[in-house]
């Protein structure tokens, strides 16, 4: 197991302010290979809280959380014998915000710049940049670029070929399609498919589109104020009955489904629209 | 990084939190008056004592003070040990000669390194230095074993030692009063007390809304960027920058990658909020009515006849002492 949080919680404390509860209990494993999880939840249910818990820039407020072999408590964090920055390599988080990490005055030497922070020398650094940036799609006209004057889309690509560039074994994404048009949203995903097939790497990204849920993940993990409510198949989380409690929908596929299965009052659940139709004909024949 | 005061309100409920702003920035200007006109240490340690009696009364923890007057410990300390150093008047309390030999030099440089590695283990950072300086101080004065190569010696003076503590006094007193009005004054009700305080300054064509707008918002955005940062922290340390350790080389770049992205979401900030004020007809100087009005209550009229008397007591004291 690369990751196993155990009964991990997370307390905001402000001088004066009533304490937020951001995780309670979370309790979870992710493998280091071939896992490609989506992390779903209304907003404030602690999915960014939990996935900085994931490498090491948060500590547990209580519990545990073992991370590659180091294990990161309340007490333990604040040991600067025990070094995070190897951690944080071997996981790498993407944060929602591109404008929070963008700073070289090129795109080329900004996607470099994690690399060489773990010690990679210049020429190799840009090397795996150049390939970081072929993966999200954007090829040698970007690289003298400033990623300033790129714009949201692109910035965002950036800043994830900037995480892809360090080679993590676990790649982290907080909302890696928001603020992006539907073809670069459809684009990155699949870059990230393709990733986890070739690499075999493991994945999770936060979402808030079930359809990205549908189509890609092998595991949804759903949270409910700080509370890890489901693990298991995207299938099996959308005919859970307290999919609403949760503030979840269900993708579009399903619910066209639904619709017609209902429209022509079939009685056996389908899964696929070929099957539906199949089962329409068949009515239709007798 | 999180417990940092400066310009932060913090709710709660006292008489300092109950009285109309516009009388807290004249009451502070008062006593920022009073301060600068004390010129006996005496009277300055009552000032700090009556500041003392003044927290508990305004269920104001010394704790959050403390958190105000931390970012300037290095200043605090700096003027003071200045004092004492350059300071060569009245009359002389003692001296310490240090005189430096290779191997008292090379303790000391040891102590100073071991200071440097076990800061990391400890949590009183700030007492610790002072245990390192005292130490070294000591070894150097004490230890001569090998020739030396230079001498230095560390005069102090009464004058000196009497003003050292004055100046830090009197930086303390301004700091914590300060600390008091922000803590305990919405930044809303800051400006607007702002506003209404500068009024006077109208007749000599000063546009004092502008001035009040521009700081209410700088104390509003103080947070804000800190949160800021934080944040933008977090995302460089995804990327390996490690701001607690690394070398001075790597200091560097670790500080450009937190003020580029700085200084461009403070101008992002500031431009999305020239539009939300502009989408608003937001004209400086208008006209407005406001949700709360500002109300005179006994409590201020008492709260400036206290302030008013206490700068007519320190000039008095100034005068006949």
């Amino acid at each position: 197991m690369a990751i196993r949080l155990h009964t991990v919680s997370h307390t905001y404390t402000a001088i004066n302010q009533p304490a937020v509860h951001a995780l309670k209990d979370v309790t979870l494993t992710i493998d280091a290979t071939d896992e490609f999880i989506a992390l779903v939840g209304e907003t404030g249910s602690g999915k960014s809280t939990l996935v900085q818990h994931l490498n090491a820039l948060m500590a547990p407020t209580s519990g545990t959380a073992e991370l590659f072999d180091v294990t990161i408590s309340a007490e333990s964090f604040k040991d600067k014998s025990i070094k995070k920055t190897p951690i944080r390599k071997r996981i790498g988080l993407v944060f929602q915000f591109p404008e929070y990490q963008l700073f070289e005055e090129s795109v080329l030497k900004d996607v470099a710049f994690a690399p060489k922070n773990f010690g990679l020398s210049q020429a190799d650094a840009e090397e795996k940049a150049k390939h970081a940036l072929s993966l999200v799609g954007l090829d040698d006209t970007y690289y003298a670029r400033s990623p300033f004057h790129l714009s949201g889309g692109e910035k965002k690509r950036v800043s994830i070929a900037g995480i892809l560039a360090m080679e993590p074994d676990i790649l982290v994404l907080d909302e890696p399609t928001s603020g992006l048009d539907p073809q670069s949203q459809k684009m990155l995903m699949d870059v990230f498919e393709s990733i986890q097939r070739t690499t075999h790497i493991s994945i999770v990204f936060i979402t808030h589109d079930m359809n990205w849920v549908e189509a890609y993940a092998k595991r949804v993990l759903v949270m409910q104020s700080g509370e890890l409510v489901f693990d298991g198949a995207p299938d099996a989380l959308f005919n859970h009955p307290e999919l609403s409690v949760w503030k979840m929908d269900l993708p579009d596929r399903k619910k066209v489904l639904n619709y017609l299965q209902s429209q022509f009052k079939l009685q056996t659940p389908m899964d696929d629209f070929t099957q539906l139709l199949n089962a329409i004909n068949g009515e239709g024949d007798q | 990084m999180k417990n940092i005061v400066i310009g932060r309100y913090i709710p709660g409920d006292s008489f300092l939190y109950r009285m109309d702003p516009r009388v807290k920035l004249i009451a502070l200007f008062i006593l920022f008056v009073a301060v600068f006109v004390i010129d006996e240490l005496l009277v300055m340690g009552l000032a700090l004592l009556g500041i003392l009696v003044l927290l508990p009364l305004g269920k104001i923890s010394l704790k959050k003070v403390y958190f105000g007057l931390r970012p300037l410990l290095f200043l605090l300390i700096f003027t003071f040990v200045f004092q004492i150093l350059f300071n060569t008047q009245g009359r002389l309390l003692g001296t310490l000669r240090l005189t430096f030999d290779p191997l008292n030099v090379a303790l000391s440089v040891g102590i100073f390194a071991a200071w440097l590695f076990l800061k990391r283990f400890t949590s009183f950072t700030f007492i610790s230095f002072l245990v390192m300086v005292a130490g070294v101080l000591t070894l150097l004065s004490q230890l001569t074993l090998l020739a030396s190569f230079g001498s230095f010696t560390i005069a102090i003076y009464e004058e000196g030692l009497l003003f050292a503590i004055f100046i830090l006094l009197r930086l303390v007193i301004i700091v914590t009063l300060s600390t008091i009005l922000t803590i305990t004054t919405k930044p809303t009700d800051l400006n607007l007390g702002l506003e209404r305080v500068l009024k006077p300054l109208k007749i000599i064509r000063v546009n004092t809304e502008e001035i009040a707008m521009i700081i209410g918002i700088s104390l509003r955005y103080i947070p804000t960027l800190l949160d800021e940062a934080n944040k933008i922290i977090l995302a460089q340390a995804s990327r390996g920058v490690d701001f607690q350790e690394g070398k001075i080389k790597d200091k560097v770049v670790q500080i450009i990658s937190l003020l580029v992205p700085m200084f461009i979401i403070s101008f992002q900030r500031s431009d999305e909020l020239a539009n939300a004020m502009e989408a608003r007809c937001f004209v400086p100087g208008k006209p407005r009515t406001r949700l709360n009005q500002l109300t005179w209550k006994p409590l201020d009229t008492a709260v400036l006849v206290v302030t008013l008397t206490l700068m007519i007591v320190s000039i008095g004291v100034r005068i006949l002492w």
